[in-house]
């Protein structure tokens, strides 16, 4: 039965819509029901899905062949060919050229009221080259650009970045305030969401003989002993079935046990923070740093509303001192937030799982922030057991009176204890 | 879009087939909808493997359906099958587990014809072809556009302007279509 109705592009138009999700629920079942009943249509939405898969299958490919950018000194050569002099056609000429436009490149890359120094410049330029926008818009961090440096870290970072980046397209067919819309026509938006995301995060960041830890796949041991990603696809899942904004992706790399770099976005506010250990965080594009405070005298820590308001917190007096933010974002979020300078602490006293903190513990540990586990035992990960007992982040100047304070509210605590034992 | 009536006699009549008990009706009816159905599943679930199951599953739910008389308008069997179709895919979506109840005698009667199957293979294999020969930026404007990326934004990673590139996917599927042959000559 053939509908000799169905002009090619009037159909493939449809057929394109309804598996990139840009239908309405009515529509997509109209054209399912469509689809059962024509050949044509069915095998036409069968072209189109070996189409994606087969370029799926390439991207790699695809992408170093079609987006890598004229090397540098490509682009200085040819400029000296252009000028057509006997001078400039040198090799000499020719590297003075490059010289000029890297020193043009970085300076505008690395803008003066972000400096610190000029030897955390040379730092920042090794370890992000090209990663480093001119402007500060998140949708100008391009995951294509290929970094400067050849250092591995760079080359992961370039990978978060790239992962990050190419989540977007996901959240874009789940918009703000369609969520609850979605559930109720019978979809299941944060299901789709986690296992399409966490596709894209495999795809952009796994290489041959690197591990993978997620929620999905912690019992997968044969991560163990590797480098590997612990990723949170969509952490902060019930405030992202309830249509919230306090969600996001964490991407973190482990090596040796030890954060080495990470990433985290957050859709709803476009803002992306990644970081790595040997040279800094970026927020947006912009290089930024910890807070420089050295008390915890009107210090800012945010800590998710349900430990704030959990026993634990109220079994600890000595902690209500703090001022404590209650807030719905992750513990990762609220890391990268230390990171960055916009949070001075955090803390959680709940147990947590890796792909809950590795991102945060990486960007604080890549801001020289102190990051560790309750009791100051060293955060370790890629464990056989994922679990971790608890945690706080300072930036580095709040390590020691954090660390007083802690102590002491323990102690206060088995103290308190004994006196009601007795 | 140009959504044809189903030919309701030829829908009936097999379904009174199938109710009949007849095997070549089943077999019919898994050619003509095993397909499609694996390739809505595909294109909803992102899972391949996982649409296999659900579409055996589709299958087999709706022929014990009509074998039990509870098609009540047999002239909207597409309509029976969607519905059937996109309930186990929530189901999948919502429990993510896969569901593998197929009995052995069952497998026996939801075979697609091989001779369907290899003629989709050749397909498969002459469209991955034919992807390969347009040029590396081609490629890429696809893949973004696969990605759910949208014009705008793949102008902005390729360094083309947008209606440059819905030009060049529009010449692109036009030329897919020339080569592999519009199926409405089928």
């Amino acid at each position: 039965m053939i509908d000799t109705n169905c002009h090619f592009p009037i159909q493939i138009e449809l057929l394109e819509k309804y598996l990139l999700r840009r239908l309405d629920s009515s529509a997509e079942q109209a054209l399912e029901v469509h689809i059962l009943d024509c050949p044509r249509c069915a095998r036409l939405l069968e072209d189109l899905l070996i189409i994606r898969v087969d370029l799926a299958e390439r991207t790699e490919e695809i992408r170093a062949h079609s987006l890598a950018p004229v090397p540098i000194i490509e682009r200085a050569k040819k400029l000296a060919s252009n000028l057509n002099t006997n001078h400039l056609r040198s090799v000499h000429s020719v590297l003075a050229i490059t010289r000029s436009i890297l020193a043009r490149a970085f300076s505008r890359v690395i803008r003066p009221e972000h400096a610190t120094s000029h030897s955390r410049h040379l730092e920042l330029e090794s370890a992000y080259g090209d990663l480093i926008p001119v402007t500060s818009s998140a949708s100008s961090l391009k995951p294509d650009i290929k970094p400067l440096s050849s250092s591995y870290y760079a080359d992961a970072l370039q990978r978060i970045n790239s992962a990050l980046f190419a989540t977007r397209s996901v959240f874009a067919r789940f918009p703000t305030g369609e969520i609850q819309a979605m559930f109720r026509s019978g979809r299941s938006p944060a299901h789709e969401a986690y296992r399409s995301v966490e596709a894209i995060l495999r795809l952009h960041l796994l290489r041959a003989r690197e591990g993978w830890l997620s929620e999905e796949c912690a019992s997968d041991f044969s991560r163990l002993g590797k480098r590997v990603w612990i990723v949170n696809a969509i952490d902060g899942m019930d405030e992202f079935a309830t249509d919230r904004t306090e969600f996001c992706v964490s991407i973190g790399f482990v090596e040796n046990g030890q954060p080495i770099a990470g990433g985290i976005y957050v859709p709803r506010t476009n803002q992306t923070i990644i970081g790595v250990i040997d040279a800094g965080v970026l927020n947006n594009g912009k290089i930024v740093e910890p807070s420089d405070k050295t008390t915890l005298v009107n210090a800012l820590i945010p800590v998710r509303l349900d430990e704030a308001t959990g026993r634990k917190w109220q079994d600890l007096p000595r902690l209500r001192q703090l001022n404590i933010n209650p807030t719905r974002c992750p513990i990762s979020y609220n890391l990268a937030l230390v990171a960055i300078g916009s949070a001075d602490a955090t803390l959680s006293l709940s147990p947590l799982r890796e792909w809950h903190v590795a991102a945060g513990a990486a960007l604080v540990a890549s801001a020289r922030g102190f990051v560790t586990a309750l009791g100051n035992a060293r955060l370790s990960f890629n464990g056989v057991n994922t679990l971790i007992s608890g945690l706080m982040a300072s930036a580095p100047g709040l390590r020691e009176p954090l660390l007083a304070l802690m102590k002491d509210a323990q102690r206060s605590l088995v103290t308190d204890k004994k006196g009601g034992g007795s | 879009m140009g959504v044809a009536d189903p030919e309701v006699p030829e829908t009936q009549n097999l379904v009174e087939r199938i109710r009949r008990g007849e095997r070549s009706a089943q077999v019919e009816f898994v050619n003509r909808y095993g397909r499609p159905v694996q390739a809505i599943a595909t294109a909803r679930t992102n899972d391949p493997e996982a649409a296999r199951d659900i579409c055996q599953d589709v299958l087999m739910a709706v022929l014990t359906a009509i074998q039990r008389d509870q098609v009540r308008e047999p002239e909207k069997l597409g309509a029976f099958i969607q519905g059937t179709t996109r309930n186990l895919i929530n189901n999948f979506l919502r429990t993510r587990e896969r569901r593998r109840e197929v009995d052995l005698e069952s497998i026996n009667v939801l075979g697609v014809d091989p001779q369907i199957e290899l003629e989709a293979q050749d397909r498969e294999r002459l469209l991955r072809s034919v992807l390969r020969m347009f040029s590396a930026t081609d490629q890429a404007i696809l893949l973004f556009y696969f990605e759910g990326h949208t014009f705008a934004e793949i102008a902005g990673k390729v360094g083309i302007s947008h209606a440059a590139i819905r030009k060049r996917k529009e010449r692109m599927m036009d030329q897919i279509r020339k080569i592999i042959g519009d199926s409405s000559q089928d």
